[in-house]
């Protein structure tokens, strides 16, 4: 009897999981180390986040163009963005199943979230700048 | 019965019902939670950029994507962001316990997952009053 | 993409109103999914009333009295009836658990009873375990060291406390099929029953296979497709947490990936 199986996670049967890709390691202890970083910022920048609520624009350039407030949104949008990449690389690993579309959903993800922080980073860079 | 008859039959069979039929439980619930409020970050970093851009930039630029944080929409926007990073880093507390092997009992695992839930709007409610005492 | 809504022939539909027992006093309504590979039709929900005076406490009761007495189609696995063979592994009542350890009395209202959650239904409430096996074969669960030994291989009982906790699973397979990520990705991700298995082994004081067996899961599928949802502690009726050992392997995980 060959009742035909699914299954590729074997050690038997050299399916193309057959190897351990030891990728996900790395991937746990990234997403640890950098949530511990989060909890302040985020913390912090929510508070930021909310004072933009409802600002004309010397409102929003004097809650964001001080010293702390542009440095913690700065760093919080760079290391979230990371952080936020690798969560939606996860997101991407579990739903899509098509080897071709995950590949091509996995590096448009990459250049989304370095497109994000990059413009977050130039646009508060241009804010915090001296007038 | 020969081997092909069988995986026909095997290729016939249907698929039992899943998430419709699951009870809801809270620590499901919060997981799922913790997902979407990570989702909806990414999205809502990426409007949060736009507002800030078209706020460096000035003039023209700054009206096009004001609807970002003012009005109905906007403050809704802005509170949603609020409450999505307060929710997703409680979730990562509660993350961080699980990993230790710490409050997997059952009544520790209700007490975070009930955590995450209440402290996501407390923290936003507190924040909230608290920004508009100082303003 | 995976599909989150159920293929076509696999939508439920409202199935067969049975006849109440008569002369009965009091009667207990369970709605029940049921499907045949004969009949080429879809899967339906009948429902059944049974004689509550005249039947045991526990689903699994229900269950054998509906099979006696009303319907000797319906199809159900059953063994011992006292929770240690794990055969009547079903989801009721919106969670995976044992009918023959879930009492009646704790469930209001109409009792429904599916079979385990995203399987493929062999009929009515078996489904086929075939991947589920083949997981816990994969984690070879069974002693892996050297040499024979000269005499038994002992253990203090410090070393043999470790594997409490562990070694009581009957792998009915309530916690695996009540993982979403083992919804959408059993092909790969061994799923909680496997992986509170491949614990059991790397605990055991007598294997020497731990940095194998470590390694073996160490893959972003076959273990971290766990998210910690806790679905599988949640409804482990034998009150294991393969959630606490899906832990503990990740730490070991990632402290032999650093060294």
């Amino acid at each position: 009897m060959t009742v035909t199986t699914k299954f590729k996670s074997g050690r038997t049967e050299p399916g193309e999981a057959y190897v351990s890709d030891h990728s996900g390691s790395p991937h746990a202890h990234f997403m640890r180390l950098t949530s511990y970083a989060l909890v302040p910022l985020g913390a912090l920048s929510a508070w930021w986040i909310l004072g933009l609520a409802g600002k004309t624009l010397d409102g929003v350039r004097a809650e964001i163009a001080r010293p702390i407030p542009a440095i913690v949104l700065l760093v919080f949008g760079v290391i979230g963005m990371v952080h936020a990449r690798r969560g939606m690389d996860d997101i991407i690993e579990d739903y899509v199943h098509d080897d071709a579309l995950k590949a091509q959903a996995l590096v448009a993800n990459l250049w989304a979230s370095r497109a994000i922080a990059a413009l977050w980073v130039v646009a508060i860079l241009l804010l915090a700048a001296p007038k | 019965m020969a081997d092909a008859d069988i995986d026909r039959l095997a290729a016939r069979r249907p698929l039992s019902p899943h998430l419709t039929i699951f009870k809801p439980i809270l620590t499901m619930m919060m997981s799922i939670a913790h997902r979407i409020t990570g989702a909806g970050l990414y999205v809502g970093m990426a409007f949060l950029t736009l507002f800030l851009l078209g706020a460096a930039i000035g003039g023209g630029a700054f009206s096009a994507v004001s609807w970002i944080a003012s009005g109905f929409i906007g403050n809704l926007i802005i509170l949603l962001i609020v409450w999505a990073i307060f929710h997703h880093l409680l979730g990562g507390v509660r993350h961080a316990l699980w990993d230790r092997g710490l409050y997997m009992d059952p009544r520790g695992r209700e007490l975070l997952a009930q955590g995450t839930l209440v402290g996501g709007i407390l923290l936003t409610v507190l924040v909230l009053i608290f920004k508009t005492l100082a303003s | 993409m995976v599909e989150f809504a159920l293929p076509k022939n696999s939508v439920v539909g409202e199935g067969k109103m049975w006849p109440r027992p008569e002369g009965a006093e009091r009667l207990r309504e369970l709605r029940i999914y049921r499907w045949s590979p004969d009949d080429g039709a879809n899967p339906r929900i009948d429902t059944y009333f049974i004689d509550v005076d005249d039947c045991g406490p526990m689903v699994l009761d229900a269950l054998i009295w509906i099979k006696n007495k009303i319907d000797p189609t319906l199809a159900f696995r059953r063994s011992c009836r006292e929770g240690i063979c794990g055969s009547c592994s079903m989801n009721i009542d919106g969670l995976n658990t044992l009918a023959c350890t879930k009492s009646m009395d704790e469930i209001d209202g109409a009792i429904k009873i599916y079979p385990l959650p995203h399987m493929a239904v062999i009929k009515d409430l078996v489904p086929d375990l075939t991947i589920f096996y083949e997981q816990h074969a994969a984690i070879e669960p069974w002693l892996r060291a050297g040499r024979d030994p000269e005499k038994e291989r002992l253990q203090s009982p410090a070393q043999r406390a470790k594997l409490d906790g562990l070694y009581e699973c009957i792998l009915c397979a309530c916690c695996s099929t009540a993982c979403p990520s083992y919804w959408w990705n059993a092909d790969r991700f061994l799923g909680p029953a496997a992986l509170l298995q491949a614990f059991r082994w790397v605990q055991d004081s007598r294997d020497e296979a731990t940095k194998d067996r470590v390694s073996y899961v160490d893959d972003i599928f076959r273990l971290y497709r766990c998210h910690t949802i806790m679905n599988c502690t949640q409804v482990c009726p034998k009150s294991l947490s393969p959630a606490k050992a899906i832990a503990e392997l990740k730490n070991m995980a990632i402290a032999q990936d650093k060294a």
